[in-house]
């Protein structure tokens, strides 16, 4: 049996004003059981309400998805029961609460009772690091220590399922790095997760497989090396100063995607091959200019422009 | 469906999350001094009006009402702290778990009617003396009884109105002082019931607290204990019918939730 | 002095348009109405019609103190958790002035709450009030305003210098009207008690609202305006010099923009 499986998955929000916003259109993904899926995607392309729908907050348009066998529109209290899920933010705790207090109340809300309630409750705050501040008052948590609450509270249930939207969003690079830590460990333990991020580095260092989604569609599923093959070999180049006649030149260099002016003077040229990037910085110093600089697009560009034929310098 | 032994868990729960609350809210010092001293300074406020019109026997009808009245403004409190879920962000989480809302909203405001029944006892055993009510001993626990189960009953029918402030928690405040405001109109606190329009007059038997108030002032009349527990039957029924409501209603809050419109965080 | 003028006017001219958008503002509002309807059902069982006139007055000044309380409560912590406290006090205005202002266009509230109260008790109850004395009435309402609106800039002041008292804010209401007469003349209360209430510029206000909108002549109108105007004067001062003592201190400690 997969964990999760999603088929046709299509959700559409009806406007006050406008048109109806189609936020999925039409998602097939199986994720078998024990596979750390990453989920990636620019804001908007509809990763959240994928989330929100597997978690039973938010109903489908049409299509199915079940977890754990549970369809979540006929057997919604099975999938509540097998579902774990951390929202990112620092929002979602009890600030008046302590953190045992705050893991009690949601273990009891999961049916958890008495010792197994204690000892699951104690097993929790030891594993995020909390135990020694499991008596204090959550409103006085840093970041860090309220998004480790949230995944120890994700946990409570000792879910077989595992929904992760965004969980590092706002953490500063240490918390993130233990809290990616922690999230391998669970891995090792057979958990499955589904977790969303825009971070492409995130999602290598911890999926099994990576899903781009894009507009409401599943733009494809790889393993993190192919994704990651594809980002490396775009490049771009941004120059200062560069006359009309270069300019020219460097759009006909074999492996140049683009050359676009993006104000203030400055020339972008993307290229989709390591040696076409050589080619252009060597037009570039040949025609004197001084002003230039390398850098990676994000993983958005890159498969913006996979799929949308559409220039990296175009803003999605 | 939820067992018994569920929903008091969750309600015991729910309810660690409101004494939090009322700690934040409240010190003992400023609930004596401010929120205690507000009740009864608004108790005092209409028992006055009798002292102004003139008529002792309508006073001693108004302090009475106005002493029962208080557990009315406090439980409706509830309204508010309802809401607070939504600044939270804990919303989509008790969406997305298996808790019955209306079993958790029912323990998570619970500090209220407590508070209330501290109030209210207060302001029915110790003000009414000033107005020429003597309270004999034996009445006393009779009273305090009839107190908690009205803060009780009127705590179920506020779930109702709670439940319609989570969708418009916008007007929270609004919504919880026209239902207070009407129920102090209507219940039989200032002007007798009879005094309404008949349709009106229905809608106050369906008050709880139209009850309750019918027990106070059976025992301050010293009428038959069959009267007084009538009146607490008559309470409870109409509290029972109410909390029934409001938890079909928090449901169906829920539910439209996840539809998509209404969203909840 | 067009510093202060300044922010005055544009205080004034904001809170206006703010409250116009402000759900607060209809919150204030619908307290009248619903008042007037118990306060009038009193009047009505008990046979006082010759009262009637208490039961629109009352809720008129309650929805004036309460919009006043409230405003003067949330604005300057508003300002301050927004971080628009620091550009404000960057800016050339005076910031009681501004804060005065505001509180001045917070108390055109009392217009729509006097005419629901009025409205209300003519509908529900078929029993309309006259205003027997229509400039002593004007006159009531502008000094009532204006020592509302003085009043509560220094509640304000009180709250910005002690953000513990914003927990007694709600508690502050009730009080003040069992005290200042609102519904219940000061004149029936015990001297003892009449004395202290004197000292609230609203107990005179109250008295005066009724005069007017009694067919009685009424008595000592100059002398009852300058009283409550010497009040609200006090007590903009003394919330002037709050403010701006409050304001030295914090810049030479750098503690403004910390809530």
């Amino acid at each position: 049996m997969s964990a999760l499986e999603i088929t046709g998955l299509r959700r559409v929000y009806q406007r006050k004003r406008g048109d109806p916003l189609e936020a999925l259109r039409g998602i097939d993904l199986v994720v078998p059981e024990g596979e750390v899926h990453g989920l990636l995607g620019p804001n908007g392309a509809g990763k959240t309400t994928l989330c929100k729908i597997v978690s039973t907050v938010l109903l489908p348009t049409s299509g199915t998805v079940r977890v754990l066998g549970h369809d979540v529109v006929t057997d919604t209290a099975g999938v509540k029961s097998s579902l774990g899920i951390v929202f990112g933010g620092d929002k979602g705790a009890y600030d008046r609460l302590t953190a045992r207090q705050n893991l009690t109340f949601w273990a009891s809300v999961y049916g958890i009772t008495g010792t197994r309630r204690r000892r699951r409750v104690g097993e929790l705050l030891e594993r995020v690091g909390l135990a020694e501040r499991a008596e204090e008052v959550v409103g006085g948590f840093s970041r860090g220590m309220k998004q480790r609450l949230h995944l120890a509270r994700g946990l409570v249930s000792d879910p077989g399922v595992l929904i992760l939207d965004e969980p590092t969003v706002g953490m500063d690079p240490v918390a993130a790095r233990d809290f990616r830590a922690l999230v391998g460990e669970l891995r090792g333990g057979g958990t499955t997760i589904l977790m969303t991020t825009h971070d492409m580095a995130e999602a290598a260092a911890l999926s099994d497989r990576v899903s781009l989604i894009d507009q409401g569609r599943l733009v494809m599923t790889e393993t993190p090396e192919t994704v990651g093959d594809l980002v490396s070999a775009y490049e771009r180049v941004d120059a200062r100063g560069v006359p009309e006649r270069v300019r020219e030149q460097l759009a006909v260099l074999p492996g140049v995607v683009s050359v676009t002016g993006t104000g203030g003077g400055l020339t972008r040229v993307e290229t989709e091959a390591p040696e076409a990037t050589l080619a252009v910085q060597r037009a570039l110093v040949d025609a004197e200019v001084r002003d230039v600089s390398l850098s990676r697009p994000t993983l958005e560009e890159v498969y913006l422009h996979l799929v949308g034929g559409r220039g990296m310098g175009v803003d999605p | 469906m939820i067992t018994p032994v569920q929903a008091a868990r969750t309600v015991r729960h729910a309810a660690v999350i409101a004494r939090a609350d009322l700690g934040v809210v409240y010190s003992w010092r400023t609930w004596l001094f401010g929120w205690l001293i507000r009740l009864l300074c608004q108790m005092v406020f209409y028992s006055l009006v009798g002292v102004l019109v003139g008529d002792p026997e309508y006073t001693v009808h108004i302090v009475l009402g106005a002493a029962v009245m208080t557990c009315v403004a406090e439980t409706m409190l509830a309204t508010a702290s309802t809401c607070w879920d939504r600044h939270q962000g804990t919303m989509g989480l008790l969406t997305a778990s298996p808790v019955e809302p209306g079993v958790f909203y029912f323990g998570r405001s619970l500090q209220w009617p407590a508070s209330a029944t501290a109030t209210t006892s207060i302001a029915l055993l110790a003000v009414p003396p000033f107005f020429g009510i003597a309270w004999e001993w034996h009445q006393v626990p009779v009273l305090v009884g009839i107190v908690v189960l009205t803060c009780l009953s009127t705590y179920c029918m506020t779930m109702l109105v709670a439940s319609f402030a989570l969708v418009l928690s916008e007007a929270r405040n609004i919504i919880s002082a026209i239902s207070t405001t009407c129920v102090i109109a209507i219940s039989g606190a200032m002007v007798p019931v009879e005094f309404w329009p008949v349709p009106v007059q229905w809608i106050a038997q369906a008050l709880p607290v139209t009850h309750g108030l019918a027990a106070v002032r059976a025992v301050e009349a010293g009428a038959p204990a069959s009267a007084v527990l009538a009146s607490v039957g008559l309470m409870l029924l109409a509290a029972a019918c109410w909390l029934s409501l409001a938890l079909v209603s928090f449901r169906q809050v829920f539910a439209r939730a996840r539809t998509g419109n209404g969203a909840l965080d | 002095m067009r510093r202060l003028l300044g922010g005055f006017t544009l205080g004034l001219g904001f809170q206006l348009r703010a409250m116009v958008r402000s759900a607060d503002t209809y919150f204030a509002l619908v307290g009248a109405p619903l008042t007037t309807v118990v306060l009038m059902s009193m009047m009505l069982y008990s046979g006082r019609t010759d009262l009637a006139s208490y039961a629109v007055v009352a809720p008129t000044l309650m929805s004036l103190w309460t919009a006043g309380l409230m405003f003067a409560g949330e604005m300057i912590s508003e300002d301050r958790e927004n971080g628009r406290l620091e550009p404000l006090l960057a800016s050339p205005v005076s910031l009681p002035s501004l804060v005065f202002g505001r509180l001045c266009g917070a108390m055109f509230i009392s217009l729509p709450a006097f005419a629901l109260a009025i409205v209300t008790a003519g509908l529900v109850f078929g029993v309309w009030i006259t205003i027997h004395h229509p400039v002593v009435f004007v006159l009531a309402v502008l000094a009532t305003s204006l020592a509302t609106a003085a009043t509560v800039t220094a509640l304000s002041a009180v709250f910005i210098v002690a953000p513990g008292a914003r927990i007694v804010q709600n508690s502050l209401s009730m009080p003040v009207f069992l005290l200042a007469g609102v519904m219940v003349p000061v004149a029936l209360f015990p001297v003892w008690l009449e004395g202290a209430s004197r000292v609230l510029y609203l107990s005179w206000g109250a008295d005066l609202f009724r005069d007017a909108l009694e067919p009685a002549p009424v008595e000592a109108v100059a002398l009852r305006l300058l009283t409550m105007a010497a009040l609200g004067a006090a007590a903009l001062a003394f919330g002037s010099l709050t403010l701006v003592r409050f304001l030295r201190r914090a810049r030479a400690e750098g503690t403004l923009s910390r809530v």
